[in-house]
């Protein structure tokens, strides 16, 4: 904690990626209590490196009276130098680092191949049950990978908003100038580009507070109810966050390249290691597609799909809110509203029909709850934004445009990934791909 | 190399304004929380973030970590600056302080998160996954090994 040591997760393997039942290392009981760790374990983000004086591994890995599968996957904490009884550093451990890997981005980050060869190892939780504890550390993770998307959307935006400001390129339709070009800011393309990152950036900085806010009651309000309600908001919108997050990371780093135009290609300005950094958001921490298989197989049926009616009927009496000025916001919400209801009800019918709707629809769906969410968190700040007006007309005008943008410009996704979703799979798994 | 100013307005008025969460506004353990220390803490998260740590985006491109004889060399910087950023306690800012953290609720532990992605995915890299150990470690093990290892 005090960062002194710092920690690492070892999952992946050579063979075993997303699918975790395939693990190899194996776990030797010793006569101490302890276990002899053996195996080798890849893409380990901070794997090694020079700045803490220790690094404390969580590794799974497989008794070896443990079944096939993942069922008999256990948890371990294996330090790179064993601790003394004292607590200081002692002898170095079975670690050893086979290699770094060359990366597109996080250039800088050492993601590196360990191999573990009889290293003390202790368990932590209970036996064959390693997945369950690992899980408590994906999915804070996972949370934090999307606020990851996030910020680097921010800084990306406050690039392109900059260069816009300054770059001359072409005459608007409306012109003033009468020599020389405008500023590219003036042109209506430029404009909705930066006020789509602008406006779901904003929107997801919101979403994330509430999440925050749902995380903190989910582990520290004393009501149990209130705790468990709250935690099942989370694991819902834990892979929305992740995913959506860091898809529009990319779209975002995307965009702020082409405001910049060949300047943005070029290493000078420093917006396409942006691009490059968020490339690998979407893929560690459980890629996107799992994020989404997850959602829809199963956050969406846990509790007999009663955690996505919970949600619905949150957001739904969050934001019947008696206030003329937010009537055309909330109006234009509860039809996106109904289409996520609908969406939803479409899930659950196929889950018990026909899987391959479910998983060729997965994408989609996750993408419509994200955005309507967004807009949720939206609605939030509009119904401030209009209470509090007077105290402070410039910021909370700049949030109603931005709001206003949103729900014109960036809801309507949500009714097209529906609409994409209804179309069934027989389009996509009849194909043959020769 | 990007520039970077952290919207410190932007997160001050998600968290004084935002507050219609009722469960959580129960919460025992952060009605000390005020808005001015969560100001105080944005502003140096701000500064920590736009001066030591942007930098080291560009430099962690152009010097990637490497491996020599076995051992991890990160970039140049990097050491330093992770010195001065555990100095300051960033990496304890949402920890139990029963094993020396700072007790700040995740509204404001996300703030951070989002400025340090800002600055330098690569470097964040370095103290992240601590913090998932750390909660990992807090819920599932004994009570020795939480003594031995969580305040480190």
């Amino acid at each position: 904690m005090e960062g002194k040591w710092s920690g690492t997760m070892c999952l992946t393997e050579p063979v075993c990626g997303t699918d975790l039942g395939l693990l190899k290392t194996k776990a030797e009981k010793q006569s101490d209590g302890t276990y002899k760790i053996t195996g080798q374990k890849i893409f380990i983000t901070s794997g090694d490196q020079d700045l803490t004086e220790n690094i404390i591994h969580l590794v799974i890995a497989r008794a070896t009276d443990s079944p096939a599968g993942t069922k008999g996957i256990s948890l371990f904490l294996v330090p790179k130098f064993k601790v003394n009884e004292d607590g200081t550093v002692g002898q170095r451990n079975g670690i050893s680092t086979g290699s770094i890997e060359s990366k597109m981005g996080i250039k800088g980050s050492a993601t590196c191949v360990l191999n573990f060869d009889q290293a003390t190892g202790f368990m932590i939780g209970k036996k064959d049950k390693g997945l369950n504890a690992m899980f408590t550390m994906m999915n804070l993770e996972r949370i934090v990978v999307g606020i990851q998307g996030l910020g680097i959307s921010e800084i990306a935006y406050q690039n392109s908003l900059a260069y816009a400001k300054e770059r001359k390129q072409g005459k608007t339709n409306n012109t003033k100038s009468t020599n020389g070009a405008d500023f590219i800011i003036e042109h209506a393309d430029i404009r909705r580009s930066l006020l789509n990152m602008k406006s779901i950036i904003e929107g997801e900085r919101a979403l994330c507070f509430w999440l925050s806010q749902q995380t903190e009651v989910s582990l520290n309000h004393p009501d149990e109810k209130i705790r468990q309600e709250a935690s099942d908001f989370v694991s819902l919108m834990t892979p929305v966050v992740k995913s959506l997050f860091t898809d529009l990371g990319m779209e975002i780093t995307n965009d702020a390249m082409q405001i910049h135009g060949g300047y943005g290609y070029t290493k000078d300005q420093g917006i396409e290691q942006l691009f490059r950094d968020n490339r690998i958001t979407p893929i560690y921490e459980g890629t996107n597609s799992v994020q989404a298989a997850d959602l829809v197989f199963r956050k969406l049926s846990n509790k007999n799909g009663s955690i996505i009616n919970k949600f619905l009927d949150l957001i739904k009496s969050e934001t019947d809110i008696d206030n003329e000025k937010i009537k055309p916001f909330t109006k234009d919400f509860a039809h996106y509203l109904s289409i996520l209801t609908k969406f939803s009800e479409w899930i659950n019918e196929k889950t018990k029909s026909d899987k391959d709707d479910v998983s060729a629809a997965a994408n989609d769906y996750l993408k419509t709850l994200g955005f309507v969410s967004v807009a949720y968190a939206w609605i939030k700040v509009l119904d401030i934004s209009f209470k509090n007006y007077d105290e402070n007309k410039n910021f909370y005008d700049d949030k109603i445009n931005t709001a206003k943008f949103y729900f014109d410009k960036v809801l309507p996704r949500a009714e097209q990934h529906y609409k994409s979703a209804i179309s069934g799979s027989s389009n996509i798994m009849n194909f043959k791909f020769n | 190399m990007p520039t970077y100013s952290a919207p410190v307005e932007d997160m001050m008025f998600l968290f004084e304004k935002l507050r219609d969460n009722k469960n959580y506004n129960e919460l025992e353990k952060y009605k000390e929380v005020s808005s001015e220390l969560v100001k105080d803490i944005l502003e140096e998260a701000a500064k920590i973030n736009q001066n030591l740590i942007l930098p080291l985006a560009k430099i962690g491109d152009e010097n990637p970590a490497v491996l020599e004889n076995g051992v991890v060399r990160t970039p140049p910087g990097y050491k330093e600056a992770y010195q001065k950023y555990i100095e300051d306690g960033w990496t304890s800012l949402s920890c139990d302080p029963k094993y020396g953290g700072q007790g700040m609720p995740k509204t404001v532990s996300a703030f951070f998160d989002e400025m340090l992605s800002s600055a330098s995915l690569s470097f964040k890299l370095y103290s992240e996954l601590s913090i998932g150990a750390y909660n990992c470690i807090n819920h599932h093990a004994s009570d020795e090994i939480k003594n031995r290892y969580l305040p480190r």
